[in-house]
């Protein structure tokens, strides 16, 4: 929307001198005070390690967060394919004389992704394990994982594999801050190229949902870093939060401010679709 | 399950699932629930057998085109009272999930939260 273009400035401005809030109002309105983005901070790293809490750049730090608290990032998150290449194509659709609707996978599925280790390799190469320094930020153990033989992750490359592949592999660094003027967590984005060059906003708009892109998705400063960066806009963030909750409660559980951030990159994943951050977390909300 | 299935009796929807299992082998039969009725994707056909190599992302975004959401709705989807991670296949989510009637019920609601 343009009007958030000509809003930002304000709120940038008024979010530093707003008085943050210090009672809860998670439950009625869904936004959070800064104290409960640290609780649900602490619940995110916790649960996904991948996720680390950061201090700001100098002359940026926030002060209704402690110094080591101020925002949270996970770096070097794969984005294996562009939004485009995924679902057209792949799927058909007939409905049944009954009323279903069938989807079904068109022709071999390729999976770029998974690299299989012959038999012969395994035997011969036991030592070579993987460095287990070399795989940050991925996770090591899936327990999914239907096939033993199977590893996933780009890290390996293989010469099977089709360089388009590998060629399009970008990672991105994620981070979420706690925007003082809509009180809700706020997520930013750098992404690179495969050679780690940084991307261009125009080359990230590829990985964001067509008609997120230039509407709820803006370039603004980042306030812990001060650097300009992709951002996805939180005007409705605590609606979302709140629909959630009711979604809840009307199922007769309660939801829990620690599920905040969660709830909060699960809904976000549906923006950002193939950057892969959300993979590996299954939320139960018992 | 508090479904307007509850007519059927659970025999009745065990053997409707059973025969639409035989004839689809390969996919795996869900039932879409909806949240609550305030929802914008009008009458939408709630019955789908979807493949069960399907990753969960994959049936979220077959979901969307089925259901013609503006993309700036965020869907919500719980299975069981959970949020699975995107990268499950659906055999799994459905082996962790299914009714004892042997259908998978998924509940979704809609709302243009983002934007």
């Amino acid at each position: 929307m343009v009007s958030h273009k000509i809003g930002n400035w304000y709120r940038s401005v008024a979010g530093v001198f707003m008085s943050q809030p210090k009672e809860s109002h998670f439950l009625e309105a869904g936004t959070m005070t800064p104290e409960e983005f640290l609780i649900a901070g602490d619940q995110l790293v916790h649960r996904c390690p991948t996720w680390t809490w950061n201090a700001s750049a100098p002359g940026y730090e926030q002060k209704h967060l402690p110094a080591d608290k101020q925002f949270l990032i996970t770096r070097g998150v794969p984005c294996r394919k562009r939004i485009n290449a995924i679902g057209e194509n792949e799927v058909e659709e007939r409905e049944t004389e009954d009323g279903w609707i069938v989807a079904e996978i068109l022709g071999p599925r390729e999976e770029p992704d998974e690299i299989v280790i012959s038999k012969a390799q395994i035997s011969n190469e036991e030592e070579e394990v993987p460095d287990l320094a070399d795989l940050q930020g991925q996770e090591l153990i899936d327990e999914n994982a239907a096939e033993p033989a199977v590893l996933f992750g780009n890290q390996y490359i293989s010469a099977e594999e089709p360089v388009e592949s590998i060629m399009k592999t970008r990672v991105y660094d994620l981070s979420v801050t706690y925007d003082t003027y809509y009180q809700t967590p706020r997520m930013w984005l750098t992404g690179y190229d495969e050679h780690m060059n940084p991307l261009t906003p125009d080359m990230m708009f590829d990985d964001i949902m067509g008609d997120y892109a230039h509407k709820t998705v803006t370039i603004e400063r980042h306030p812990c870093l001060g650097t300009d960066q992709v951002s996805i806009h939180p005007c409705n963030h605590a609606k979302m939060m709140k629909h959630f909750i009711d979604m809840l409660e009307s199922n007769g559980s309660q939801a829990q401010v620690h599920h905040a951030i969660f709830v909060f990159l699960k809904f976000l994943s549906s923006v950002v679709p193939t950057i892969e951050y959300d993979f590996t977390m299954d939320l139960s909300l018992e | 399950m508090d479904s307007k299935l509850d007519s059927i009796n659970l025999q009745q929807r065990k053997i409707e699932c059973q025969k639409i299992m035989q004839s689809h082998p390969n996919q795996i039969p869900i039932i879409l629930e909806n949240d609550k009725e305030i929802n914008d994707s009008k009458t939408m056909e709630n019955r789908f057998l979807v493949p069960k190599r399907f990753k969960f992302q994959e049936f979220i975004f077959n979901l969307r085109k089925n259901m013609n959401l503006p993309k700036t709705s965020a869907l919500f989807i719980s299975i069981g009272g959970h949020l699975p991670a995107l990268d499950k296949t659906m055999i799994s989510i459905y082996d962790e999930f299914k009714n004892p009637d042997g259908f998978l019920y998924v509940r979704y609601s809609s709302e243009s939260a983002l934007g």
